[in-house]
């Protein structure tokens, strides 16, 4: 087992290379010049002066060959520098410290929605399968899948924010600025979350342990929670678990929106005005992120499978 | 999935029967059919089966894969899987079971009637303790707490060898051997002294140890005074623990003969060919292969196209005979 968890834990370095090495190269393809970009927003004009075009060049590296500025990009990142804002002239460190306990605490808000509304639903749908609950759900499963965020959430401002004035519309402060976007980023994983629970739970009920709990002459309800449940929630849940990097991707459009100050706004407002090294910086962060919830739920799943601990054994 | 009780399609209203005079027989079943109608062919898993179990005996049901043993033998507990059809009755202690609703089905089962499972290692929730599950059949009864299903459960695992008790009734089912498993299952269906336990293919897939192990489980079961319906592919078990043998092929019932006739004699071709593909006879196979699973049956003799003595009366299906004493049989040469 021990094995198994460290080949796990090695997979890791090769991917965040390959990340970084894509993320350098599309920004390299990104159209404009980077200098020129970030010029514009540091100084405010349209037009920056070729000698201060030129000087930032030098300062963003651009003058030298891309594998060099990759490989001066990398020593850095492995001493722990991942440089600095060319327009705050904060260290990215610090951008991304300050960002990501917001982002953190709406995808977990997300989650916890997801979860709550999500598994009661799927469970609903296939105790009375073909039911009204189940229609229902899988007419929402639809919609919520086909929705984008953005219309999604421009609708619940107009209702919640414009209409109804109980929740604010933008920005950031309490947990009333949360609720919006946590919304809006578990709809999708509602959706799925609820589809995937019904499906296990059809799937656990056919099991042969099931008709031995109905031979003791349990009933449905008692053989329901007490042996349906906890069995049809093992994958669905390892499954959200992976969603958990995906709402941090979500958090992009969500946080624009409704101007969260987190890790989404920040990639965003880093692309548009080439801030390169927190863009970097930030794609890094996205992908350790992504590794490690997966990573952790891979270990949870072997943990929690006994089957698998001992076959690897 | 087992969830949906399925449609019945009874043959005719519901028969309480008087059982004076026959007080001895515990269960009892008329005529009962459970077909699967499938697109292309009905499966008929089980086809008209007449059986009665007498109270305290020990029945064994043998047939080969397909037959409909378990079909019949969960039928017996008012389960079913959905999409099947079902008629005839099936007289518990008086009451037609098919008759009863699913609450009064519920009192009968796990009490009254237990079922051991085919396939232990599936048979069992895998996420909850195993002697929680051991016991469950106790916590529907009043005045079992906690702690005395748990005492209850220990003694079981100690009566059963599945040691050491505490340890084990607190591991879950994935860390067992396959014979422990089977004699926690043992221990599970007779944990709430249930008059019937039908128990299903007990011996498959374990080793000549692990089965002697699981037949003193069953013999210490039927000293109890439980009547115990064994259904078995293995033949030797069968003669080690039945009172009588019930020979099932395609759904039906061929022979029904007391065991020492059954293996000194057997009234069937389709028995003495089973008899023949016993090792120490000579493991010669039967010809040809069963014909219910692709619904190729349709009249006559089941046994017909595989029967070395099949004859033109054969075209026609023959009723179960008396033979000899008790025992009946499905075939012409008896008549
Ligand atoms: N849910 C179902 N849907 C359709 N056909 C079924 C279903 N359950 C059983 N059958 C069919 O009924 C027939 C009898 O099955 P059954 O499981 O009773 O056989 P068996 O005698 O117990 O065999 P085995 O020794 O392999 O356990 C088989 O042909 C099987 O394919
Ligand atoms: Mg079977």
């Amino acid at each position: 087992m021990n094995a198994l968890v460290v080949n796990r834990v090695l997979q890791i370095i090769p991917v965040l290379i390959g990340i970084s090495v894509i993320t350098f190269i599309l920004i390299a393809l990104a159209p404009g010049d980077p200098a020129e970009i970030s010029l514009r927003a540091i100084l405010d004009t349209d037009n920056p002066s070729p000698q201060a075009i030129s000087l930032m060049r030098a300062e963003m590296g651009l003058d030298q060959p891309y594998h060099i500025r990759y490989f001066i990009w990398l020593s850095r990142v492995l001493q722990g520098d991942l440089g600095y804002s060319y327009i705050s002239h904060k260290s990215t460190i610090h951008e991304i410290l300050y960002a990501l306990p917001t982002t953190f605490y709406l995808a977990t808000l997300a989650m916890a929605i997801s979860i709550i509304v999500g598994i009661p639903l799927g469970i609903a749908a296939a105790v009375r399968q073909n039911g009204l609950i189940d229609h229902v759900c899988r007419l929402f499963s639809v919609v919520g899948n086909a929705t984008p965020e953005f219309f999604l959430a421009i609708l619940l401002l107009l209702f919640f924010s414009i209409q109804l004035k109980i929740l604010p519309v933008a920005g950031s402060g309490g947990i009333q600025y949360f609720i919006l976007p946590s919304l809006v980023l578990a709809v999708g994983l509602i959706a799925i979350t609820s589809r995937l629970m019904r499906t296990s739970m059809l799937d656990v009920l056919e099991q042969n342990y099931i008709l031995t709990a109905r031979s003791k002459g349990l009933d449905r309800g008692t053989i329901i929670t007490r042996h349906a449940i906890k069995n049809a929630l093992l994958p669905v849940l390892t499954y959200m678990g992976t969603q958990f990097g995906w709402l941090f991707g979500g958090a992009v459009v969500v946080e624009s929106i409704f101007a969260l100050p987190g890790i989404g706004r920040l990639t965003v407002d880093a692309v548009n005005t080439r801030d390169i090294m927190v863009l970097q910086g930030c794609m890094i962060t996205f992908a350790i992120i992504f590794v490690v919830v997966n990573l952790a739920v891979d270990m949870s799943y072997i943990w929690l499978n006994p089957a698998i601990r001992y076959d690897e054994v | 999935m087992y969830y949906n009780i399925c449609n019945y399609h009874k043959t005719g209203p519901c028969r309480y029967r008087d059982r004076k005079g026959t007080m001895s027989i515990i269960i009892e079943v008329n005529q009962l059919s459970v077909h699967f109608p499938l697109s292309t062919a009905t499966v008929k898993a089980v086809d008209g089966v007449d059986l009665a179990v007498e109270e305290r005996e020990t029945l064994a049901i043998i047939g080969e894969s397909g037959s409909g043993k378990s079909v019949l033998g969960t039928a017996i507990l008012g389960l079913f899987p959905p999409t099947c059809t079902v008629s005839g009755t099936i007289t518990y202690e008086g009451k037609d079971l098919l008759c009863l609703s699913e609450e009064q089905l519920r009192s009968v089962r796990g009490l009254q009637i237990a079922w051991i499972p085919q396939n232990p290692a599936s048979a069992l929730n895998p996420s909850m303790r195993t002697g929680l599950q051991v016991g469950e059949p106790l916590s529907r009864q009043a005045g079992w707490t906690r702690e005395r299903i748990h005492e209850r459960v220990l003694e079981l695992f100690a009566k059963f060898r599945v040691l050491p008790p505490e340890e084990r009734s607190q591991a879950y089912p994935d860390s067992y051997s396959g014979g422990m498993l089977q004699r926690s299952l043992v221990a599970m269906g007779t944990s709430a002294s249930p008059k019937v336990i039908i128990a299903d293919e007990p011996t498959k897939g374990v080793d000549t140890l692990n089965k002697e192990s699981i037949a003193t489980a069953f013999r210490e079961v039927r000293n109890q005074g439980i009547t115990l319906v064994v259904i078995t592919h293995d033949l030797d078990f069968a003669r080690e623990l039945a009172d009588r043998v019930v020979v099932m092929y395609n759904g039906a019932v061929l022979e029904i003969s007391d065991k020492e006739r059954f293996f000194e004699r057997p009234l069937h071709p389709y028995s003495a060919g089973l008899l023949r593909s016993l090792p120490e006879n000579g493991l010669v196979p039967i010809p040809g292969r069963a014909t219910a699973r692709d619904g190729a049956f349709t009249s006559g003799c089941r046994f017909r196209s595989r029967c070395p003595g099949a004859g033109e009366r054969c075209a026609e299906e023959p009723p179960l005979i008396r033979a000899r004493h008790d025992d009946a049989v499905r075939c012409w040469n008896y008549d």
